[in-house]
């Protein structure tokens, strides 16, 4: 029973995506989006079931579907590993993905490609459950892939623009620089260890020296890099919100994004082994949460702003596990995923009333026309911010706490400044949209309408949860996820430090000054004397702009990297173009041969060796292009030449008697 | 591998292939320094015993030339066979029968299709 | 060497499907010629239906188990052998079936077409029993043949005529690279077959005898730096002519290279390794960079089976066991990807008359089938789980880390992203930009089978491999032992 229902929860969306994927075109649009809807319903029942076993019980179980793989050493089966960790990811992906498939159907009403965009929904949450319920490395990259191939269908929905596309493309693109690491930590763990289940690696892992401990914790931290948009690649996350806003809630927000931060803590063991790779992945956190805060301070586009501050939680989230703090970073990463995904649902309905206005220059004073949505805006606004009681606050004072507690001040302050810019960037965007004068195009203004209930219950939800979600780990350190995630999640040294009430006490009110300052800035900017934000830009201009322009990092990585390897292709290209143009003419001047006389054969030999001199010369000036259209006539040189390199590469070797 | 450090017994051919080349290299470099350079439009004219051209070496054949060349040859080639499959036929036994036969029936079909698509007619 | 008569009936069953495959091509060859006013794809269904039949031929005999050499060991009928003989047909079928629209498009020699296509096939299948340098020589030339007059079959079009011309002389220059090689290697060891040379003490005569052999094959699969009348060629071919080229041949020529390294010269492996190590880095990064800049369809996939063989060479620079099967399964999920993958720029194609990248934006809005087909083809050639690819390249990956060859690795693994980025930009003509003309692409029955092929293999091999795993190791039992011989042989073999 535990066993089918634990195939269930990916097999009903596998299921719908199957029926609505072949049959999608037989039937009513609003069918297929029901049934959508119906299947991770449906799998959210399942998982509350086995989340209920698993409270009961505390038990790791696995449970195995078939053998995937065999062959040799490796034999890798597809099968579950469900515990306490699995459970809490289960609820987080399926619960809120419910959620944001319901808004979809209000949301996406009138689309073109309607069913095609619930195909992909399912498709991304049996990749995504995939991701966190797998028992090995295997079945977590198939997941890992599959929602990267998700998320770039996604992103290139709208059909009509390209900086979709080239989004899309970006997306994938920068995360397989990721992937690539990650495999690369696959094949590692499968030469220490000879297989690849969590239970037989991250038991053994003590066994490693600390050299291989830290390359393959690098190695999967740079697979965790590119999935969760950290620094150096997280350029993707900014642009990827061209695609519908529930796909930037749903992937770019709530789950696939914090994938990173489940395999870290997956495989905590491994990095309690690695001193090294924990303060880098701590350092990490601390800098892109920080970095991406700066930049999300002047961005205009409502769901960019949300981008940012995406990227700079999931910062805290590293820093989390940078610390030892596995526990609060999953707990982050909880409440993340409700107010995250209920700022961006929200904001899909104010771009939704505004019809598809994403900038925050034409909003302003929308607090009295929609004021559902203003309020759960506000909510998520407070929950990420930091305002106590809500959600975000608790989860954000303990990783900040942590840190300080261990003693690690540097990211302290990163995390402390990074929270200030956040309610600081978050109440500009609540102000700019929500209050003041009204900036819309009057074209629009008075189509202005709430959106329908099947949108505003799953944000009524959402801030729910955002509100009481942060109780989940009260009192900190002690609260009810330490304690069910503690049988997975054995911190390292949480208990060396017992830390007085004081000092608890102390930070949390620190944390909330910090909060408040950043919502008094934004109160005093954008509501008490509006002009004064533009004085402020006005006076350091460069600074400016290059927040305004995201530190040119796009432009950097063009200029280093994607144009010279296009400059490369083409070039390489060009020879071979040109190479085998030649060796038609050459042929041509070969047949010739046969026929021609002996005069013609002395002057063109003659010549033949002047030319080569000139060649020479050519070649003492470094002119390629005449090089190559000499000594090319025959192409087929070119095969012996390779060929006599090899004799002559092996020669060499064989003389030396080396082994590579 | 072998245990000589050189390829010693390749060293003959390695300085025949030298001497060979600096020979020819040699002889044509010479020639050009020393000659007189007057060229002029008869010396680069192909040389036919003496009498004047009347027109280009290079003349176009019919394709049809080359089909029944190409003919020719196969069985050409199938003689080749048949000779030495001849002499040691009492050896061979109905096997060896057996064998050209299959040999033969191959070759026929080729033959078969070629007059089929008309390549033996002169037209 | 002499040679007896001798022929029994059971060694006629070994060349059972061969034979049987000869008669049905000369067979359909004289339906062809004595029947006036035959449709073409009455020849078409009848030669899948002889190849069809040779194919469950041989299936049987590899279920029977049935093996054995001929012709003092110049012809093998192992399971390896099978193993290959099935791919070359299987690849046979599929291109049969996917030219017959595009044959229509000849205006003469319709039903020969078929017959070469049947007789490259028959070259091939004899390739993948060759056990001996002659009669390596003598198939690969069978082989090519047929392909020579394939490639220029369009004989009013210039690039086709150009492509077969350059790829006659190049082929000729490879096969007299062929022969070099061979006399070199017969004048050192003075033997031919490859088991008989696996003691012979090596020397630089046979290490450069091998070297000839090596280019010739490198000329054959594509591989760096022997690989520049890929593109040209492929580019000016018919384009069912492309597909059949760039996987049936590779796969036969595979079957030599893995006899002739395993068997023949299983003694000197420290010594080959680095040249796949060189040859396959070479192959991967100037394939995928490459194909980056390419505008043309085909000379993309043609830049990409560049890449791509680079990494079955990984397979072959482990040397091990189970590198050999990795090969196998790779060179499979190859088969059904690429084929698949030709089948869609066939069928699309056909229709709108061009393979330039830029006539498939959106494909999606003119035909859902051929994008979806075309996006998991595509896929599955980047090794993105779950798909048949990404298994294929795990198993190369791990044959590599057995053998500890790290650098292989990484430049593997670094060759997948840029792979990745050329496979999308196809992805996203398709899928996001807006068609010139919006006319919906019918695809016609053949091609459509072929896709589902495709489709279910590429699927198959990714979701439960396991069965054609187990096939594949099967079919490589005979060199269980490899490692061990070389540990053997070490000690013996100074300087290697």
């Amino acid at each position: 029973m535990f066993d089918l229902l634990v195939l269930l929860i990916p097999g009903f969306p596998l299921v719908a995506v199957v029926i609505n994927g072949l049959l999608g075109h037989r039937y009513s649009r609003e069918l297929a989006g029901w049934l959508a809807c119906g299947a991770v319903g449906l799998s959210f029942l399942c998982a509350l079931a086995v989340f209920g076993d698993i409270l009961g019980s505390k038990i790791a179980r696995e449970v195995v579907a078939y053998t995937w793989i065999v062959g040799g050493a490796l034999t890798v089966n597809l099968g579950f590993l469900i515990d306490s960790l699995t459970g809490v990811m289960l609820l987080v992906v399926t619960g809120v993905g419910l959620l944001i498939h319901v808004y979809s159907l209000g949301y996406m009403h009138g689309e073109e490609g309607f069913t095609r965009f619930f195909v992909y929904m399912n498709l991304f949450m049996v990749s995504m459950l995939l991701l966190v319920m797998g028992n090995n490395y295997l079945v977590l990259f198939i997941g890992w892939e599959g929602v990267g191939l998700c998320s770039y269908l996604l992103i290139g929905y709208y059909f009509d623009r390209i900086s979709a596309a080239k989004a899309a493309t970006k997306a994938f693109v920068v995360n397989r620089i990721g992937d690539a690491g990650f495999l690369l930590a696959i094949f590692l763990i499968f030469a220490n260890f000879q297989s690849l289940d969590y239970t037989q690696v991250l038991p053994q892992v003590h066994r490693l020296s600390t050299e291989m401990a830290t390359a393959i914790a690098l190695c999967l931290f740079i697979g965790a890099v590119g999935k969760s948009a950290q620094i150096p690649l997280y350029t993707w996350l900014p642009d990827a919100m061209e695609g519908p806003t529930p796909v930037s809630a749903l992937i770019h927000a709530a789950t696939m994004v914090t994938a990173g931060v489940y395999m870290v803590v997956r495989n905590h063991a491994l990095y309690d082994m690695a001193p090294a790779a924990m303060t880098l992945v701590g350092v990490i956190g601390g800098v892109t949460a920080l970095f991406a805060a700066t930049i999300g301070l002047v961005q205009y586009d409502i769901k960019r702003v949300l981008a940012y501050s995406t990227v700079s939680q999931l910062g805290y989230m590293f820093l989390a596990c940078g610390v030892g703090a596995y526990i609060a970073a999953i707990f982050h990463l909880v409440t993340h995923a409700f107010f995250k995904a209920l700022l961006f649902l929200s904001a899909g309905s104010v771009i939704h009333a505004l019809g598809g206005e994403q900038d925050i220059r034409k909003m302003g004073g929308l607090a009295s026309k929609i004021p559902l949505t203003h309020k759960t805006f506000l909510v998520g606004t407070l929950a990420i911010a930091g305002i106590p009681p809500l959600a975000g606050f608790w989860s954000k004072d303990e990783i900040m706490a942590h840190a300080f507690v261990h003693g690690h001040y540097g990211l302290y302050a990163l995390a402390a400044i990074g929270a200030l810019l956040t309610a600081f960037y978050m109440f500009r965007l609540t102000y700019l949209t929500f209050y003041g004068t009204s900036r819309i195009d009057p074209h629009v203004a008075h189509h202005v309408h709430e959106s329908p209930p099947v949108m505003t219950r799953p944000l009524v939800a959402l801030a729910a949860l955002s509100i009481v979600g942060g109780f989940l780990g009260v009192p900190p350190e002690h609260g009810w996820m330490h304690g069910f995630l503690g049988s997975v999640v054995t911190p390292a040294e949480t208990s060396s430090h017992t830390v007085s009430a004081g000092v608890m006490v102390g930070l949390m009110a620190f944390a909330v000054i910090v909060a408040l300052s950043g919502w008094g800035i934004a109160h005093y900017l954008y509501a008490v004397k509006p002009q004064a934000a533009d004085d402020w830009a006005a006076r350091a201009p460069r600074v400016y702009t290059t927040l305004l322009n995201k530190y040119y990092v796009d432009e950097l990585y063009d200029a280093i990297v994607v144009e010279p390897c296009k400059r490369l292709g083409r070039s390489w290209d060009w020879f071979d173009f040109h190479v085998i143009d030649r060796v038609v003419r050459g042929v041509g001047r070969f047949a010739d041969v046969g026929s021609a006389t002996s005069t013609w054969i002395e002057k063109h030999v003659i010549y033949g060796v002047l030319n080569l001199i000139a060649y020479a010369n050519h070649l003492a000036s470094w002119s390629w292009r005449k090089l190559q259209s000499g000594l090319v006539n025959h192409y087929a040189a070119v095969i012996v030449a390779g060929a006599f390199l090899l004799v002559h590469f092996l020669l060499v070797w064989l003389v030396g008697g080396t082994r590579v | 591998m072998g245990n000589e450090p050189v390829p010693l017994n390749y060293l003959p051919i390695a300085i025949f292939a030298v001497i060979g080349a600096a020979f020819g290299i040699v002889s044509l470099l010479a020639g050009w320094l020393v000659r007189p350079h007057r060229p002029y439009r008869a010396k680069l004219l192909p040389y036919e015993s003496g009498s004047p051209l009347f027109m280009d070496a290079r003349v176009q054949f019919p394709m049809r030339y080359y089909i029944i060349a190409m003919l020719f040859v196969i069985f050409d080639i199938e003689i080749v066979f048949l000779f030495p499959w001849a002499v040691v036929f009492g050896k061979l036994g109905l096997l060896g029968l057996i064998e050209m036969g299959v040999f033969i029936a191959i070759l026929v079909v080729g033959f078969w299709y070629a007059w089929k698509k008309g390549a033996l007619e002169w037209e | 060497m002499t040679f007896d008569l001798v022929l029994s009936g059971s060694d006629l069953l070994l060349l059972a499907p061969e034979i049987f495959l000869t008669v049905w091509l000369c067979v359909v060859l004289a339906i062809d010629f004595s029947i006036k006013n035959l449709d073409h794809e009455n020849i078409a269904y009848l030669s899948v239906g002889g190849v069809i039949a040779t194919l469950l031929n041989l299936l049987w005999f590899d279920y029977l188990g049935v093996t054995g050499t001929l012709f003092h060991d110049m012809f093998v009928l192992d399971r390896l052998a099978i193993f290959f003989k099935i791919f070359v047909l299987l690849s046979t079928v599929l291109v049969i079936l996917s030219s017959i629209d595009y044959v229509k498009s000849f205006r003469f020699f319709r039903g020969e077409y078929y017959f070469l296509v049947m007789m490259s096939a028959l070259g091939m299948m004899f390739m993948a029993s060759a056990h001996d340098l002659l009669s390596v020589f003598v198939t690969l030339e069978f082989s090519t043949f047929g392909f020579y007059v394939l490639v220029a079959y369009l004989r009013d079009d210039v690039k086709s005529n150009e492509a077969g011309l350059k790829f006659f002389i190049l082929g000729v220059f490879a096969a007299g690279l062929l022969a070099y090689g061979v006399s070199l290697v017969y004048g050192e060891t003075g033997t031919l077959v490859f088991s008989e040379m696996a003691h012979t003490p090596g020397s630089y005569g046979l290490a450069i005898g091998f070297l000839m052999i090596f280019a010739a094959l490198g000329f054959k699969i594509g591989a760096v730096p022997f690989h520049s009348w890929i593109p040209d060629t492929y580019h000016g071919a018919p384009t069912p002519v492309t597909a059949f080229l760039s996987i049936a041949p590779k796969g036969a020529a595979m079957a030599i290279l893995i006899r002739m390294f395993y068997v023949a010269l299983a003694a000197f492996k420290p010594t080959w390794v680095l040249l796949f190590v060189v040859a396959s880095i070479l192959s991967m990064t100037y394939g995928n960079i490459v194909a980056i800049a390419q505008k043309n369809i085909k000379r993309l996939l043609a830049y990409s089976g560049i890449a791509q063989i680079g990494n079955v060479l990984i397979g072959l620079a482990a040397g091990t066991k189970r590198g050999s099967d990795a090969i196998l399964f790779y060179l499979l999920t190859y088969l059904f990807a690429n084929l698949g993958a030709f089948a869609v720029v066939i069928g699309v194609g056909n229709l709108i008359k061009s393979d330039e990248i830029e006539d498939y934006n959106g494909l999606n809005r003119r035909s859902p089938f051929l994008a979806a087909a075309m996006l998991i083809f595509l896929l599955s050639l980047a090794g993105v789980p779950p798909l048949a690819g990404f298994i294929g390249k795990l198993y190369i990956f791990v044959a590599a880390i057995d053998q500890e060859l790290y650098t292989l690795l990484a430049v593997g693994l670094i060759n997948i992203i840029i792979s990745m980025y050329y496979y999308l930009v196809v992805v996203k003509k398709m899928y996001i930009n807006e068609p010139v003309d919006p006319s919906p692409i019918r695809v016609s029955i053949p091609i459509k089978t072929v896709i589902y092929v495709g489709l279910a293999g590429t699927l198959i091999l990714g979701i439960y491999p396991r069965p054609f795993i187990e096939w594949v190791v099967a079919a490589t039992l005979m060199f269980s032992n490899v490692t061990d011989m070389v540990a053997a042989a070490l000690p013996h073999g100074s300087g290697g």
